[in-house]
């Protein structure tokens, strides 16, 4: 099809009408298995929603208990503690935006990490309750099942613990340094457990349906996730595309070659392109 | 061989296969620009974890930590570790060496 390797050539030198070629063609491809996921995305939403309300209430309680520990500190590390939500804010890495509090945040994640690593239990613990839902939801997204995920994310934090005299600042943010783990585990596990061929590519039509993306819109509910959406929709509906099918659908880059066909130089142009707009788009906020 | 450097993101988001990733983590062992760019690319990634925020059941806190009581920790790391590389925790193969179990230091040096 030399109109679409022609589109190819030009959409790799931005031209729009090339961009739009490309997308339908790739959104063709996908077509078959999009409403039958829509229908499993709708249905994954509800217990999402409620396990995010129990999570919720466990979180508010914790913020309580948080905030009456840290009654005299710094006025605003309370105040952000205080709010349930900003248990989630306070996962910061060097890319969110120069607040105080989250730097405070940061700060906060490295010295549990480093009272962890002198086997402080209650460290680790408090280092789990603020980063656990995070790292078993990027789990969860990518495995899908909740026992599988179950598994895996003990199995992170476990290693976490192991490895926890290993962390240094020069290995990244905290949270990263785990996302990282959790990341690699979900997806070798993913590999290992179950063959591509029945693999539900959930996400694969993610980018390219405005309604799918309105799915995952009502379910990431937190102010903080603002900011990393509309650095997704400042990306082409192609890029975005790709991040999710590697991200979240843990698909190898020759995966989506064969599943898009599209070369492999071209799948991995566009991850790469995309992590670094998202970068720009993230890094140059205030 | 340059489009080896165009695979930071692939390998950043965990999507590269066996002999690729072989491949992609010895051309890091010598490459300053890509390890800055993976390191990068690791940060944003962690940023989409927004999207899939799910608590936990809370059941499996206490299994974690009681997992984690019966886990010896390991000591921090040397220089270079014993296959020559400065592991960083982050490159598998020499991770997978790291965690085998040979290297557990005994109760931790609390």
């Amino acid at each position: 099809m030399t109109d679409y390797e022609d589109a190819l050539k030009k959409s790799s030198l931005g031209d729009p009408a090339a961009e739009a070629l490309i997308e339908s063609v790739d959104a063709a491809r996908v077509d078959a298995i999009r409403s039958r996921l829509n229908q499993e995305a709708k249905a994954e939403l509800n217990t999402t929603q409620r396990a995010e309300e129990d999570g919720v209430s466990a979180l508010a309680e914790f913020g309580r208990q948080a905030a009456t520990r840290a009654r005299g500190a710094d006025a605003s590390i309370l105040r952000s503690r205080q709010r349930g939500s900003a248990l989630i804010k306070i996962e910061v890495s060097p890319l969110a935006s120069a607040l105080p509090e989250q730097y405070v945040a940061a700060a906060h994640l490295v010295e549990l990490m480093a009272r962890s690593a002198l086997g402080d239990h209650r460290a680790f613990a408090r280092l789990y309750d603020l980063t656990s839902r995070r790292i078993h939801g990027v789990v969860l997204g990518v495995l899908r099942s909740p026992e599988h995920a179950e598994e895996v994310t003990q199995e992170v934090y476990v290693e976490v613990w192991q490895q926890s005299a290993r962390y240094t600042h020069a290995k990244g943010s905290v949270f990263a340094w785990i996302a990282t783990m959790a990341h690699r585990r979900a997806v070798d596990r993913v590999r290992s457990v179950s063959s591509e061929v029945t693999r539900d590519h959930r996400y694969a039509y993610q980018s390219t349906d405005p309604q799918i993306d309105r799915v995952w819109d009502s379910v990431a509910q937190k102010h903080d996730v603002d900011r990393v959406r509309d650095a997704m929709h400042a990306l082409t509906p192609i890029q975005r595309q790709a991040l999710t099918l590697a991200y979240f659908d843990g698909m190898t880059q020759s995966q989506i070659a064969e599943l898009l066909e599209l070369p492999l130089g071209t799948v991995k142009t566009r991850i790469r392109d995309a992590l670094k707009k998202l970068g720009e788009t993230l890094g140059g906020d205030s | 061989m340059n489009e080896i450097h165009e695979s930071t993101g692939s390998y950043a988001l965990d999507a590269l296969d066996e002999a690729e990733l072989a491949d992609f983590e010895a051309h890091l062992a010598a490459c300053a620009n890509c390890t800055q760019e993976v390191a990068e690319f690791h940060e944003i990634a962690a940023e989409l974890t927004r999207f899939t925020e799910t608590a936990p059941p809370l059941a499996l806190r206490d299994t974690v930590l009681c997992a984690v009581r019966k886990t010896p920790q390991l000591p921090a790391q040397q220089v270079a570790d014993q296959d020559g590389h400065a592991t960083d925790g982050k490159h598998r193969a020499a991770n997978r060496t790291a965690t085998s179990g040979a290297r557990h230091a005994g109760p931790s040096s609390a």
